[in-house]
């Protein structure tokens, strides 16, 4: 049983599309002793357990405060040496150390981090309905902050609305046959709707489809018989029986068991149990850079730039999945989170067929490295510990000149196995697995390696996307957070 | 476990529960004869080579060539993979408990770090414990060599694909049924070669999965070969070996026909793991390991000539050891084979080719890649070309 009301807020539940500004303010901490006084005054305010259902969305307007400490935080504010080392590796080291290895080399490398970036110590978050409700909120709360702590940064993100055109809203309507009207689409700057696919975790979401993973389904029975069928399983003769079930919440949340069986690594009571770990990393996307390339791709290949788009990414812009939907989007699939994440890669499903090649959607497209759910050699199994809950929002004007980009955040219990793993291996490489090229959104690591991409469709047509002249992507900064449960925040507040 | 380009190396020593061993005796027997049952393995698609022996006797420190009992059987494993570790570990346990159970559930320690039974059902493993049996159960590797250190499995066995399709592409077609057929074939052809392509096994492997193996196993020749040779070792000479493996003495085998090549020690401690009576070793032992094409012989005689100071480095101080010189070389033979163990079940996850071939293949895999990309570009510009000169 998860104890969501020790979890802080926007862990396991987002807050959903009405708090739609944010607020992240870094800090360092100048005076331990103020520090500490500071902090047992934040974590007051901090939300914790909030479920979507808790409260109307018309009543529901408190801004939310989240707040979370890096190693070099919890050691400032006093963190004992023994219970420290019990922390991960991955975030002892932090994310300056590990940059190189994550692919943040050349314009995303450490020396080019906004300044101040990978070396905070806490992190506050502010989610508000409004953008004076939020900026008030960050000024009541870093009020006479002068004594005890210096700010390093401060970044102010909104989602950005997307109203259809009407005509193409009449266009839809006609197609589907339903009126859809005035929706708003969460959009980030590229122009594709973002964390279409969050897991399913078991104990907290009841369908597994889609979110879950899809894995053999456990051989029960007598045993000459589940032998005989194992048997005619590795001769080839009988297909292996598989299921969608929810992810552990060990993979997101610590004290509980992950895929392993066993507890994540992480400190002992109270400190561990019901935190998690984030990852905050700013990243500055090049829309002008990503249009023309698209445009000059989709002309030189006279493919429509619209399914260029698509192609990188895996989805249509709206959220539609190419293996659903290869032709066009469907904006009653996009509209719809079940639908638009109903789908394998290996096995065809209800209306669709399998996209074993990559027809449909590329077998190097983001979002299929990004969670390639059934289409690596082994199955579902692959990919039930390397699962992150994403909690990204774009910064800068959607049609600004000025620095624009994404918010990524992301939770996980092991930031090697979640946001590392995701990103070492099946973004930046993925040779092991079949995957000869890098994401060519992100882009990252060494850039005279850059590759194209490979598109293949149906009619044995194949294209290769030329390699970017710059990646799309600039990693800002980054780091390694630890975000603690109600009682380790009591915990820490009470520190001497 | 040791790490090289994109490939591990890991080797494993674990003794054998005394009740269990003809079942797994029998177990090895047939999945090395039943063609099919290495499927599964090869599917995961991140194993080069892996071999299954079973130790029953021992060279002794002092003697010539003889070899003493064991109290305890062992199952000696030695496996090349691409990727991590964990994801080995995890994607054995997650994806083929029931062949994991079959190869190391007769193993002491086995069912109490790794095997959870579950009422009125199969067994499942558990990764963490399976990967702290197997750590316990390690040896220490000193030194390997890999002949194609940055190419995966799938990479070679892609590259053995392409080489098959241009070479039936390009044949005569007799009739426009093998016309087309060709055709199909440069497709795909240019399919693998632009890569990534879809890492399951298309029809053609599957067919090769089940039938070479199966015909391997018969002749006892796989093609590409193992061979595992075991020598006692002094503490002075596995020393004088640490110093030596900084200069990486298995590099000698380059531009030779060897796939692969380890120097692991069994220390005298490994043998008791616990269980009741172990084995009381005199000493530690240097093992050899390989994976070559062509005959056993062939190795050896590579070892011979082009690893000479480094075989009398390794198994110099043994009882019996004639040297490498040319006139030495019969007896060279004849010792190193009194001191190879046999291949219970062995597994590779690609064709057997040669050294040479596999290069060839991978180089002609990446001069297709940039062609058909040329091709590709080039006919954009020209079509580019084209609507310009209609403007």
């Amino acid at each position: 049983m998860i104890e969501i009301d020790e979890i802080q807020g926007n862990v396991l539940y987002a807050y959903g599309e009405c708090f739609s500004y944010a607020r992240y303010v870094l800090l360092r901490i100048t005076n331990a002793a103020s520090a500490r006084e500071r902090v047992r005054w934040w974590v007051e305010e901090v939300t914790f357990g909030r479920r979507p259902q808790d409260l109307p969305p018309a009543v529901d307007a408190r801004p939310h405060v989240n707040i979370a400490f890096t190693f070099p935080g919890l050691r400032s504010l006093g963190v004992p040496d023994d219970l420290l080392f019990t922390f991960p590796e991955e975030f002892r080291q932090g994310p300056r150390e590990r940059a190189e290895d994550n692919g943040d080399v050349g314009d995303s490398s450490a020396e080019h981090w906004i300044e101040g970036l990978g070396t905070g110590h806490i992190l506050l978050v502010v989610h508000a309905h409004d953008e004076e409700g939020r900026d008030r909120l960050v000024a009541d709360l870093l009020k006479g902050i002068d004594a005890s702590m210096t700010v390093l940064h401060d970044l102010s993100a909104a989602r950005l609305k997307t109203r259809r055109a009407p005509g193409r809203v009449q266009a839809e309507t006609a197609q589907s046959g339903q009126a859809i009207c005035n929706i708003a689409l969460d959009r980030e700057h590229f122009g594709f709707s973002d964390g279409c696919s969050q897991p399913a975790i078991e104990g907290l979401h009841d369908d597994p489809t889609g979110g879950g993973v899809y894995v053999r389904t456990p051989l029960t029975g007598w045993q000459p018989v589940w032998s005989f069928e194992l048997l005619l399983e590795d001769l080839g003769l009988k297909s292996v029986r598989k299921h969608w079930r929810s992810i552990r919440p060990g993979e997101f949340v610590l004290g509980y068991d992950n895929e392993d069986g066993v507890l994540p690594t992480g400190p002992p009571d109270p400190l561990g149990p019901n935190g998690t770990f984030m990852v905050y990393r700013p990243m500055s996307q090049d829309v002008p850079t990503f249009d023309t390339y698209v445009a000059d791709e989709a002309q030189r290949l006279e493919l429509d730039p619209e399914l260029v788009r698509a192609k990188i990414v895996g989805r249509w812009p709206d959220g539609t999945p190419l293996t659903l939907c290869p032709e066009r989007r469907d904006v009653l699939i996009a509209t719809d989170r079940r639908r638009a994440n109903d789908f394998l890669y290996q096995e065809a499903g209800n209306g669709y067929p399998a996209d074993t090649d990559g027809y449909g959607c590329p077998l190097g497209a983001h979002v299929r490295r990004a969670n390639p759910r059934d289409a690596l050699p082994g199955g579902g199994e692959r990919t039930m510990r390397h699962r992150i809950i994403r909690r990204g929002m774009p910064y800068g004007e959607r049609d600004g000149t000025g620095d624009r980009g994404l918010v990524f955040v992301c939770f996980n219990a092991s930031i090697a196995n979640g946001f590392e793993f995701i990103l070492r291996t099946w973004c930046n490489d993925g040779a092991a697995l079949g995957l000869a090229e890098r994401d060519l959104l992100l882009q990252q690591g060494d850039p005279e390696k850059f590759t194209g991409m490979v598109i293949q469709f149906p009619d044995n047509r194949t294209v290769v996307l030329k390699p970017p002249p710059k990646p799309f992507v600039t990693v800002r900064g980054c780091e390694y957070l630890f975000v603690p449960s109600r009682r380790a925040c009591q915990w820490l507040a009470n520190l001497r | 476990m040791d790490e090289a380009g994109t490939t591990q190396a890991l080797t494993t020593l674990s003794p054998i529960l005394p009740e269990r061993m003809r079942e797994l005796t029998s177990r090895l027997r047939v999945v090395r004869y039943t063609p099919g049952l290495g499927r599964p393995l090869l599917q995961l698609g991140f194993i080069h080579y892996a071999r299954w022996i079973i130790v029953e006797w021992l060279p002794p420190r002092t003697g010539n060539g003889g070899w003493h009992g064991l109290r305890w059987k062992y199952l000696l494993f030695e496996g090349n993979y691409d990727g991590s570790a964990g994801e080995y570990f995890r994607a054995f346990s997650d994806i083929l408990p029931a062949r994991l159970i079959g190869l190391w559930g007769d193993c002491v320690g086995f069912e109490r770090a790794a095997l959870r039974r579950h009422r009125g059902g199969a067994p499942s493993v558990q990764p963490s414990g399976f990967q702290t049996f197997i750590d316990s159960n390690s040896l220490e590797i000193l030194t390997r060599f890999a002949a194609f250190p940055g190419s995966t499995a799938i990479d070679i066995r892609q590259a053995v694909t392409l080489n098959e399709l241009e070479a039936e592409a390009s044949r005569e077609p007799r009739n426009a049924r093998s016309a087309r057929a060709a055709l199909q074939r440069k497709s795909e052809a240019r399919e693998t070669a632009l890569g990534p392509v879809s890492p399951t096994l298309t029809v053609r492997e599957r067919f090769s999965a089940l039938y070479d193996p199966w015909k391997q196993a018969l002749s006892g020749h796989y093609g590409v070969n193992p061979l595992t040779v075991v020598t006692p070792l002094s503490g002075e000479r596995a020393d004088a070996l640490r110093e030596a493996s900084r200069r990486r003495p298995l590099d000698g085998l380059n531009g030779t026909e060897t796939h692969f090549a380890r120097l692991s020690i069994i220390p005298p401690w490994l043998t008791d793991l616990g269980q009741p009576n172990p084995d009381r070793l005199d000493t530690a032992y240097l093992l050899y390991t390989s994976d070559s094409w062509g005959q056993p012989y062939d190795h050896i005689e590579t070892v011979r000539t082009k690893l000479g100071a480094t075989a009398d480095l390794m198994w110099g101080e043994c009882d019996g050891y004639p040297g490498h010189d040319e006139r030495a070389k019969a007896r060279f033979h004849a010792w190193v084979n009194s001191h190879t163990l046999k291949t219970r079940y062995y597994v590779a996850g690609y064709p057997p080719r040669s050294v040479a071939k596999i290069h060839r293949y991978l180089e002609q895999r990446a001069r297709a890649a940039e062609r058909y990309a040329a091709e590709r570009a080039a006919a954009g510009q020209l079509r580019a070309g084209a609507d310009n000169d209609r403007d």
